[in-house]
């Protein structure tokens, strides 16, 4: 599959003292949903500035489109549409003309500036002063921007930020929209594995300014299943590690045991090998795994 | 070009509705508006010194306080009203993630900037006919003749003025430009101006950019022509200078928006 964003050995610092990436090899799928996952401060705004030309690198180092950034800067942003940190907005213009605004510089038609405004579902609240829009509806008007001049690519700065549960569910759908039905390719950047991974079909994960894993969603899923615990509490901890020895690695922590499992299939085994040898089940709680410690272990390993 | 003039559209589009139009507008007005008051109040002292070129002494009655004072602040104030537009809404990022070069966004800011300026000199120059003629109109005392408008000294003092204010306008566009944080562009620049006025009689101020626009005004050029020529061109020089360092410094910032 060809890749549309490719960096080669990308570093970046703010001063002398302060690097902040490592040799970021980074390859995103063309037509794909790529989330880009690290927990703050790992890198993935720096990143995504570096791909927009917002921060000079001396190192050419970046493709987009098959070409350079620092050579071809105009002729890239003309085909990518972004969101980096929060909307970037007129707050004293009305949505309309926020995308008017955009829409000189794009030399784009005001009929395309009403069909963004339905495609992220703000045309009853366009006359709007921006000031008076919830933050939703901020991120929504930044995603219509985003998408006002028909972008090939779309990197999208943790567009969920802030969000309620309902705004989450909507940007979400919005973008598979995009994906699936504008074939648009998509780098999201996200803190949250839970958020990506129901949109993702690719995912990078970076943390302290290096890229730890990179693949498809698919792969990931695996090394997760193998990072995954159950703790048990129960009425005799080393008899329930001995009676499960044989199928699980169990580790005893404190009074409970920590049990490792790859599926849901799994966890129904355990209890029901604990149950049936005698061992009082008190609670079976599990162990989620943020991705920090998720890939410190896997670091560790 | 047709690009550069669509991008300088929409840097008009964002002043819309913002205190950039009010400040322009009621800044314009207010010496004009403040000397009609006083005409109408006084007429026993004011038509006594408005003559006997009534236009030309309420000419330099209205220009004495808007070129020492008026002017150079709502410079300062301005161009650091315009470029916190972007700071204020954080959209510098946005703006740079556009397909446009940095001399595009660039000179399209200073484009706006300078036309708020002119826009404003033509307000004030239409403000000081109107109150003059408003004046004569309601007390004829007062002769403010239509036909006696003077045209072209308004010219020449627009223009002088104006080009006094080029490189002060340069050198806040860089601090504003630099310094997110509103109050930095705008204590150094009133700071930098309280200095020259400080300074008045310093034999060097001819070669410091926040005295030009009262220079301008307030030198008697019959008496001193050589100044006009020495003002005229350090004005265009240190305009030049700043803008180009400013646009370099811009262009090496690391890190944009």
């Amino acid at each position: 599959m060809s890749t549309i964003i490719k960096t080669t050995n990308l570093d970046y610092a703010f001063s002398s003292k302060e690097q902040v990436l490592f040799d970021v090899n980074l390859e995103v799928p063309t037509g794909s949903i790529y989330g880009f996952l690290g927990p703050n401060g790992a890198g993935k705004t720096t990143t995504l500035k570096l791909l927009l030309g917002l921060l000079q690198t001396r190192n050419s180092n970046i493709k987009i489109f098959d070409k350079g950034i620092n050579d071809n800067r105009i002729a890239i942003l003309k085909k990518i549409g972004s969101l980096i940190e929060q909307p970037s907005l007129y707050h004293h213009l009305s949505g309309y003309e926020n995308l008017e605004v955009f829409a000189l510089s794009y030399n784009i038609s005001p009929t395309r500036i009403k069909e963004v405004l339905g495609i992220v579902g703000l045309s009853g609240a366009a006359d709007k002063k921006v000031r008076a829009y919830s933050l939703g509806m901020k991120q929504r008007l930044a995603i219509a921007l985003a998408l006002l001049h028909d972008p090939e690519l779309l990197i999208l700065d943790e567009p969920t930020n802030g969000l309620d549960p309902n705004g989450i569910i909507e940007i979400r759908e919005l973008l598979k929209h995009l994906n699936q039905k504008h074939h648009k390719t998509i780098l999201i950047s996200s803190h949250l594995l839970s958020e990506v991974e129901k949109i993702a079909s690719d995912v990078g994960i970076i943390h302290n300014g290096k890229l730890l894993f990179q693949g498809s969603l698919i792969e990931l899923q695996h090394l997760q299943s193998n990072h995954s615990f159950i703790e048990a509490r129960v009425n005799s901890a080393q008899a329930a590690k001995d009676l499960l020895a044989t199928r699980f690695k169990a580790t005893l922590v404190g009074d409970t045991l920590r049990i490792a499992f790859k599926n849901d299939q799994q966890i129904a085994e355990i209890n029901q090998t604990l149950a049936l040898g005698g061992i009082m089940v008190y609670q079976l709680r599990l162990v989620n795994h943020d991705l920090e410690e998720l890939f410190m272990k896997t670091i560790a390993e | 070009m047709k690009g550069f003039c669509l991008n300088m559209k929409a840097e008009f589009f964002k002043t819309k509705g913002t205190a950039a139009v009010w400040l322009t507008i009621l800044g314009a007005i207010f010496v004009p508006g403040i000397n009609f008051i006083i005409c109408m109040q006084r007429p026993d002292v004011m038509v006594g010194k408005l003559s006997p070129e009534p236009w030309l002494m309420f000419l330099r009655f209205n220009w004495k306080n808007v070129a020492a004072i008026i002017l150079p602040l709502y410079g300062i104030l301005m161009t650091s009203l315009i470029v916190q537009i972007e700071y204020r809404n954080h959209t510098w990022k946005q703006v740079y993630a556009l397909p446009r070069t940095f001399a595009d966004i660039f000179f399209s800011k200073v484009i706006v900037i300078h036309t708020f300026l002119l826009s404003f000199l033509v307000l004030f120059n239409i403000a000081i006919v109107a109150s003059g003629l408003l004046t004569s109109q309601i007390n004829p005392k007062y002769v403010f003749p239509w036909n006696g408008v003077p045209w072209m000294m308004m010219l020449t003092i627009s223009s002088r003025v104006y080009l006094g204010l080029l490189a002060v306008m340069s050198i806040q566009y860089w601090l504003s430009l630099r310094f997110r944080n509103f109050a930095i562009s705008l204590g150094v620049g009133m700071g930098l101006w309280i200095v020259g006025i400080v300074l008045m009689d310093w034999d060097k101020i001819i070669y410091y950019p926040y005295m030009y626009s009262f220079l301008m005004f307030f030198t008697d050029f019959k008496v001193h022509p050589e100044t006009l020529l020495k003002l005229t061109i350090s004005s265009i020089v240190s305009f030049i200078i700043f803008i180009t360092l400013c646009f370099r410094d811009i262009c090496r910032l690391p890190e944009r928006g």
